[in-house]
């Protein structure tokens, strides 16, 4: 019996042994497999990891502030927060760079019932292209601002566009970040309340002492609460 | 006086002498025959008007006064004529129903006849707002002779409309004037005119007020007076054109015309099988139309930018959508979409128990050529961008407007109003001045007044100004003359501003845009 036994458990710990190689080695292979599908995919949250710089960003025009954002630039089919408490801080600067460069590929930047006036001397010398500038001012309603926004963020030839909600529900929200998604542009929504929201980036702005202060709130594809500092 | 003796009515015995007469006269003269529709506005309202056996008037603004277009023949009766105002038009025959003059209506009921009279000759001329002409000559032979014709036309065209009253003349204009009097004759040979046209009044032909009331101030009353006076004379008194009138009206001066050509348009309608209120079963009923129409454009390979959806109701006059595109296309599920859009906005004031769905003339398609390898075959169906925008243009005008469209554009100008402006979309701009001077991104609409508190600026709290003033002035060749310094103020919170000292009127601080 004791020789049954030693049998026993001498070949069930050689199997194990073999079992225990075995599940290693596909461990191995299951592990690289995996770390290659989930490299580099955008629509997937790693938590602390940073999968590297996800491809299509648009860049920001300051490298501070793309070394920071986890599409290495503004993330491109992508719903983008900015949340001021005023107007006028340089939001609209912050921006200008990423514009004069969609510009420059002819493709639209499209202004949603902006709250003032685009001075259009100010914006021809920053290097915006006008000639590809559309100005929507639908007469009354919010509803028209939010309509127009999805309408445009779903076409391809759209580069970005801008809007100024006054209130917005998340179900909002979350719908223009997919009309952003299945189209080709930058959505950007200018807010005075900070929320947690669906979009792909939220930022804050405050006033530096030598420029603008960008918090970084939500990034996806990144879990990095990041302040820059920008020159403006 | 020439005694008429071609003045006759419509028989037999005369028909045949004047088909003598034609073959005696050698080259080709052209006959013309005037279908004129004295109740035209009336009628072409009909489709909407439920109660005929009422008195029925079309009403029409002429100098914010509200008057009797055309009266119906049992408003006639009760002593309603046209140019009479409302009022008394209602005073005279209480049960009067009224309904505003419909331009568009009557145009195309006028259309629909000039294709129907295709029939009986190629040669049709529109004579708005509402007579038509018919070049008869060569449509002679085919039918015979002329009262063949005649009859044949007057029976048909009994069944599209009640009031018309048919005269033939050798020239366009005359046939018209005989027509638009009344006088329902038929003269074949040149030479007859002059009688014929002779009894008209001269205070009914389409001539100037002031010519008209200069002839009869002369003592002129008929047409037959002008005839008596010396050419030369007429000609000094009363100018060239009313002698050319005459002259084209009589045959001895040629006379152009505008030949009406059949439109390639489409048309239809459905009846549907209940009063419907429902959005997705009326965009189901277009779908249908829609269906007809897009297999109608590609039989003819052609395509439209336009067409109009027409909603009719009960006791309420019809809804219309226009709908417009930017390329001819034919693509269904685009004019559906559109359509959802213009439906959406508008407020039906009924429910709808008809549908009907015209186009405008037909256009040879041109489809806008794609590239050979699709550039995202995984989003269905690629578009090339520029179609794809206009598409996109064409919705968001649909819904917002077109003066919700605008473009931007920097002007030559060192005026901060004058300096940009807002272009209609779709404008090629030229390329912007470039200026040195540091601008603001937002400027507001209006500058914005600024207190003075203790002697400092303030704004959401007190500003602080920075650096020295950029004087701004001029503008006298325009009248928007300016004069003003401008600084860049910081508030408390950082935010940049741009304000200005008015120095041309009161010296007040004004803030003019944000640097954003």
């Amino acid at each position: 019996l004791y020789q049954l036994r030693d049998f026993k458990t001498a070949s069930q710990s050689r199997f194990r042994k073999k079992a225990r190689r075995l599940l290693k080695i596909s461990f191995h292979v299951v592990n690289t497999e995996l770390s290659k599908l989930l490299q580099g995919n955008p629509a997937l949250w790693r938590g602390r990891e940073s999968n590297g710089p996800s491809p299509g960003g648009i860049k920001t025009g300051f490298p501070e502030l793309d070394a920071a954002l986890p599409a290495r630039g503004w993330p491109a089919n992508a719903l983008v927060e900015i949340v001021t408490q005023q107007w006028g801080i340089g939001e609209l600067r912050l921006l200008l760079p990423a514009m004069a460069e969609l510009g420059r590929q002819r493709r639209w930047i499209i202004w949603i019932a902006p709250p003032y006036i685009p001075y259009a001397p100010a914006l021809a010398k920053h290097g915006i292209n006008l000639k590809h500038t559309l100005m929507l001012l639908p007469e009354d309603t919010h509803q028209d601002v939010l309509w127009s926004m999805e309408k445009v963020l779903r076409t391809q030839v759209c580069g970005m566009a801008l809007a100024w909600p006054e209130r917005l529900a998340d179900r909002t929200v979350r719908r223009l970040q997919l009309a952003a998604e299945a189209g080709s542009s930058l959505g950007i929504l200018f807010r005075t309340v900070d929320r947690a929201s669906p979009a792909a980036l939220r930022v804050r702005l405050k006033i530096h002492y030598e420029g603008l202060q960008v918090n970084i709130l939500k990034a996806r594809g990144g879990n990095r609460r990041a302040a820059v500092h920008l020159r403006l | 006086m020439i005694v008429s003796t071609s003045r006759w009515p419509l028989n037999e015995a005369r028909i045949e002498q004047s088909r003598q007469t034609k073959t005696s006269t050698a080259p080709y003269s052209p006959l013309w025959l005037c279908i004129y529709l004295p109740k035209l506005a009336l009628e072409a309202l009909d489709r909407t008007l439920l109660d005929k056996a009422l008195p029925r008037g079309v009403i029409e603004d002429i100098a914010g006064q509200r008057v009797i277009h055309t009266a119906s023949v049992e408003a006639e009766s009760a002593g309603i004529t046209t140019g009479m105002s409302i009022a008394a038009a209602q005073a005279l025959c209480p049960k009067l129903q009224v309904h505003g003059r419909d331009p568009q209506a009557e145009e195309e009921t006028l259309n629909r006849l000039a294709v129907w009279a295709g029939q009986f000759t190629p040669v049709i001329s529109l004579q708005p707002p509402q007579a038509l002409l018919l070049e008869i000559r060569g449509s002679l032979r085919l039918y015979g002779d002329l009262s063949t014709l005649h009859r044949r036309l007057c029976n048909e065209l009994s069944a599209h409309i009640n009031h018309f009253l048919v005269a033939v003349a050798p020239t366009s204009l005359a046939s018209l004037l005989l027509a638009s009097h009344g006088n329902q004759t038929v003269i074949t040979r040149r030479e007859d005119l002059r009688s014929a046209l002779g009894s008209l009044a001269i205070g009914r032909l389409p001539l100037e007020p002031n010519q008209i009331k200069q002839l009869t101030r002369a003592g002129l009353h008929e047409l037959q007076d002008l005839w008596r006076l010396p050419r030369d004379g007429l000609a000094r008194r009363f100018g060239p054109g009313l002698l050319d009138y005459l002259d084209r009206a009589l045959g001895m001066q040629p006379e152009v015309r505008d030949v009406f050509r059949v439109p390639g348009c489409f048309a239809a309608s459905l009846e549907l099988p209940a009063e419907i209120r429902s959005l997705p079963i009326l965009l189901q009923a277009a779908r249908h139309l829609l269906d007809k129409l897009i297999r109608y454009l590609r039989a003819k390979d052609a395509g439209i930018t336009r067409l109009q959806f027409i909603l009719y109701h009960i006791h309420q006059p019809a809804s219309r959508i226009e709908i417009g595109m930017r390329h001819s296309s034919c693509e269904e599920s685009h004019w559906l979409s559109l359509l959802a859009e213009h439906l959406d906005r508008l407020r039906l004031p009924a429910p709808v128990i008809e549908m009907r769905l015209s186009s405008e003339p037909i256009q040879p398609f041109t489809p806008v050529s794609g590239s050979l390898f699709a550039q995202r075959p995984t989003t269905g169906k690629p578009l090339a961008p520029q179609q794809e925008w206009d598409q996109m243009l064409e919705h968001l005008q649909a819904r917002l407007g077109r003066k919700a469209l605008r473009g931007l554009q920097a002007l030559a100008d060192h005026r901060p109003e004058q300096a940009w402006r807002y272009t209609p979309s779709g404008i090629p701009q030229a390329p912007a001045p470039s200026i040195e001077v540091d601008r603001p991104l937002w400027l507001l609409p209006e500058p914005q007044p600024l207190d003075l508190q203790q002697n400092r600026l303030c704004y959401q709290g007190s500003l602080s100004l920075a650096g020295d003033p950029e004087r701004i002035e001029g503008g006298w060749w325009d009248g928007r003359a300016i004069s003003r310094d401008y600084y860049i103020a910081t508030d408390v919170n950082g935010s940049r501003l741009w304000v200005f000292r008015d120095l041309s009127r009161d010296h007040r601080w004004y803030m003019h845009g944000l640097f954003g």
